[in-house]
């Protein structure tokens, strides 16, 4: 029989290799969350947030612990990843994590240590969010929600949707901070979460069943970075304020009808927003423009004045930039006062207009960061009123008149 | 029987094949023998048909003349038999001789379709076909007289290519009706239909029909050489000749069409393509055929054209989960659990928690048990159908999963596969995709992704390959033809369709020039709307 090398060549192929990487399904244990603490006799203290995959399920859910972390101490994150079936049952895959907690006091110490080991391994998607912890980042693998099990992937889900809502989180993730590390003219930022209430209570799934559950992981505004080493963080307001310059999705505004009065206001839905970042050099000192333009929805009115007119928006729509133009430049004047490294990227923004200038100035970049002058530009445009043109308020006579 | 084995086992000759009427009779030595005397050609059909129980003869007497009526009892109705020819004959003795037997038909058989055979061969032949052959001694010549049916199946709605909208009636076992069916349809005298008689012991008719002004001259010599070729020694369904035709045997795609429905056939006719018709079989082959044809219903064509495009996009994405979807199981839940959504693989975790089994046993159990399942639907006494079915759903569907031997999802997989394999509109089609898929599941749990793709790429190479009758089986998709796009994926209105596949390169590329989309009447020629 004449036989054809190629068909051959197939079968050798088949009797050669094959499964040497086959891991069964319930062989393993998603990882979806991994923390770093600081430890007590080694470098670190990794502590993983393994899936208990039947509590998920419709049927087999008993009401058991929906997922189980384990901590060991070592030196390196790779030696203690694969090392972590000293204490739990199955091979541990990492591709899942979605959420990588750090301990302030790590972070201030400088994470570059074990970045390199997230990003070269393989093992790990670059999609996880990077989020600096207040206290043992161990505790946030353990506070359990009542909708979301995981502890990760509920903090996962929220910084994602806090996010499309109102802003407040940059939505930092592996890739980006690395980016921001590499770069002269930006300092990178991460999140940064606290516990708000008993730790001890949240470790557990009864505390699931409160209505006012026991403790709750909740956003905290912007961790600031030195290139690896954390210097300090700014307040959820004013992480929001910061993302105006990163161009902000949406967020929601409070903004006072008349000028220089806080009385009555009206509020505003912020439906889109594009920023761009300029910075020019005016007599040897830097200018940082920040151009902010967008659009936003009415969505409600405390003052008495008649929207269907023309002037009443175009006052509001006057009223609403100088609001952001303040808060924005309050913002980036603070960080140049407090932390004074350059997490906006007016570096980058110099260097990509002018990069003979950004050259000379690059390695002493946050010294002109913080003598920089700020110039906020804001054009917004008010363009809807929600689904009733003139108030129930404008109808009711006010107090004075009566 | 020395005459018989000249008949009908040319074994010396190695010339074989086909039979037409003429040259069955041209070729044995004792087919151009005919006796004048009635006995000697009595006993020799005698002999011929040895003595076969339904082999049967009455003996007339026609003027002075002794006269003999043979014919095959269960090949015609006997009622006829007696009303047509036999009542006929019944005044025959009264009268005086007759001059030859021309004469004797005029007077008793003038509306009876007849043909002469002037040899005992073509006597034996007209038996065999169901005719009555009369003998009347001292004639040069016997008359086959055509009396009419065997029993046949009368035309019922087809049951394997069913629609809900267009023509309902479906071939059946009888040629001469068949070929009725599409005749009708076709009124044209280009409509051609050859006749060849194949298979050495059971020589069936089988007749080819084209249009004759549309054909392509090269596909059709080409067939009729194939045809030519075929020596067996029986065929009893177009399955048969299917396999002697064919271009490539080694490969699970069906490379030729079959379909139960006249107005598929129809259709194809008049898009140049040719019909193979053989007596017995209601199925009726279509050559030559290309790929994207299994994904095609003759109902395509009655229902609105977005719908038909839409069902068209789901046939073939059908035919894709047929072919992977259990695969891509195997290799996700094995290999890569980084490619799906953490939610979803914790819920796939979470139901395959305390499975014993390794994906893809468990998954080759749950195919094959399928497999199981639907062989002994099909093959099952009608009656104890419904016990399959509840034995079926039970066991299969839920009893494994309550008993923790398969995950939940993995018969939703199993189901949804076997599912899809019962969309194509020509079920051996789905075969080739339910074998591929089992190779799948296999190098899918040896390979991974990789050899799905592998196994994939292959099966692409291998599809480029075939040809049927000479055209490329991926036509017009690999090489692309621009102009048959327009009854592929997506079926354009009937009167866009206007042209016949362009790789038929047949005489009549363009079936109707003035083909334009209905349009309002304009307004100066108002009166005549």
């Amino acid at each position: 029989m004449k036989k054809n090398p190629f068909i051959l060549s197939i079968f050798s192929l088949l009797l050669l290799t094959g499964c040497w990487d086959k891991t069964e399904l319930n062989d393993v244990s998603i990882a979806t969350g991994i923390a770093v603490d600081k430890g007590e006799e080694k470098k670190y203290k990794l502590t993983v947030e393994v899936v208990n995959s039947s509590e998920f399920s419709k049927q087999g859910a008993e009401g058991n612990a929906p997922v189980v972390t384990f901590s060991q101490e070592g030196n390196s994150l790779s030696e203690l990843a694969n090392k972590m079936n000293v204490g739990l049952i199955r091979e541990v895959i990492y591709s899942h994590t979605r959420v990588l907690y750090i301990n302030e006091e790590v972070a201030k110490e400088g994470i570059l240590g074990f970045l390199d080991y997230l990003e070269r391994s393989g093992h790990f998607r670059n999609d996880f969010n990077i989020l600096i912890t207040e206290g043992p980042a161990s505790d946030y693998t353990k506070i359990t929600y009542p909708v979301q099990k995981s502890p990760s992937l509920k903090v996962h889900q929220q910084i994602k949707t806090l996010l499309n809502e109102w802003g407040g989180d940059p939505h930092i993730q592996l890739t980006d901070f690395i980016e921001a590390i590499i770069s002269k003219g930006r300092s990178p930022v991460a999140s940064a979460i606290i516990i708000n209430g008993d730790p001890k209570k949240g470790a557990s799934t009864e505390n699931n069943k409160e209505i006012e559950v026991g403790a709750r992981v909740e956003m905290d505004g912007i961790a600031i970075f030195d290139n690896e080493k954390l210097v300090g963080k700014i307040s959820l307001e004013d992480a929001r304020n910061y993302l105006w310059t990163q161009s902000l999705e949406k967020t929601s505004l409070t903004i006072p009808c008349e000028k220089d009065e806080t009385k009555e206001n009206i509020d505003v839905r912020i439906i889109h927003s594009h920023s761009k970042l300029r910075t020019s050099y005016k007599n040897g000192m830097p200018i940082f423009h920040v151009d902010i333009n967008g659009e936003g929805r009415l969505q409600g009115t405390e003052c008495r004045k008649d929207i269907t007119k023309l002037d009443v928006f175009l006052e509001y729509e006057k009223n609403m930039e100088e609001h952001i133009k303040k808060e924005v430049t309050n913002t980036i004047q603070k960080v140049q006062e407090k932390h004074g490294v350059d997490i906006f990227g007016f570096g980058d923004a110099l260097n990509r207009s002018q990069p003979k200038k950004f050259k000379e100035v690059e390695n002493k970049w946050n010294e002109e960061f913080i003598k920089g002058e700020v110039e906020v530009h804001v054009d917004m445009h008010l363009l809807r009123n929600g689904i009733k043109n003139k108030s129930f308020l404008s109808d009711i006579p006010s107090a004075e008149e009566e | 029987m020395s005459i018989l084995t000249d008949l009908f086992y040319r074994r010396k000759s190695k010339k074989s094949g086909n039979k037409t009427d003429k040259e069955l009779f041209d070729r044995a030595e004792v087919s151009k023998k005919y006796y004048q005397s009635l006995d000697k050609n009595s006993k020799c059909l005698e002999e011929l048909f040895n003595d076969s129980s339904d082999f049967e003869k009455i003996e007339v007497k026609i003027g002075n003349k002794n006269g003999c009526v043979f014919y095959l009892g269960t090949m015609l109705n006997k009622n006829e038999l007696n009303l047509q020819v036999l009542d006929s004959l019944r005044q025959a003795f009264k009268e005086k001789d007759f001059k030859d037997i021309e004469e004797v038909r005029e007077a008793y058989f003038p509306v009876i379709s007849y043909k002469y055979a002037k040899t005992l061969h073509e006597i034996v032949w007209q038996i065999l076909n169901g005719y009555a052959v009369l003998i009347v001694d001292q004639h040069d010549k016997a008359i086959a007289l055509e009396v009419g049916g065997g029993d046949k199946r009368s035309i019922e709605e087809p049951s394997t290519q069913t629609i809900i909208r267009g023509p309902k009636d479906g071939f059946i076992e009888s040629i001469d009706t068949n070929i009725g069916l599409v005749r009708s349809r076709i009124k044209n005298p280009q409509l051609v239909f050859e006749d060849f008689y194949i298979g050495r012991d059971s020589n069936t008719k089988l007749s080819i029909g084209y249009l004759k002004n549309v054909v392509n001259q090269d596909i059709l010599d080409e067939l009729k050489k194939r045809l030519k070729k075929i020596n067996t020694s029986a065929v009893l369904d177009t399955g048969n000749i299917e396999e002697f035709i064919t271009d490539q045997n080694f490969t699970p795609f069906p490379l030729i069409y079959n379909t139960e429905r006249p107005d598929s056939v129809s259709g194809n006719i008049l898009d140049g393509k040719i019909a193979i018709f053989l007596d017995g079989t209601p199925f009726v082959l279509i050559a030559p055929t290309v790929f994207t044809d299994f994904f095609q219903s003759a109902e395509d064509y009655y229902q609105p054209y977005f719908m038909t495009s839409f069902i068209r996009i789901i046939r073939y994405i059908s035919f894709m989960i047929t072919l992977v979807l259990p695969s891509l199981y195997v290799a996700l839940t094995t290999y890569h659990h980084e490619l799906l959504p953490t939610q979803l693989l914790i819920s796939v975790q979470s139901q395959r928690e305390g499975v014993p089994f390794p994906a893809v046993i468990e998954i080759l159990v749950m195919e094959l048990t399928f497999e199981v399942l639907r062989e002994a639907g099909v093959r099952m006494p009608r009656v104890v159908g419904q016990t399959l079915s509840i034995v079926g759903a039970l066991v299969i569907g839920q009893a494994a999963v309550e008993a923790g031997l398969v995950s939940n999802v993995l018969v939703i997989i199993v189901a949804f596969s076997a599912i899809a394999s019962f969309v194509s509109p020509i079920y051996n089609f789905a075969i080739a995709a339910r074998l591929i898929r089992f190779l799948l599941i296999l190098v899918a749990a040896m390979f991974g992704l990789y050899g799905v793709l592998w196994v994939l790429i292959m099966m692409v190479i291998h599809l480029v390959s075939l040809r049927s009758f000479g055209i490329p089986y991926l036509t017009p998709v690999a090489p692309f033809k621009v102009g048959d796009q327009t009854d592929i994926f997506v079926r354009f209105p009937i009167w866009a369709d206007n042209k016949r596949p362009s790789y038929l390169m047949t005489k009549a590329p363009v079936k109707n020039e003035e083909s334009k989309p209905p349009s309002p009447p304009k307004q100066d020629s108002g009166e005549e709307s």
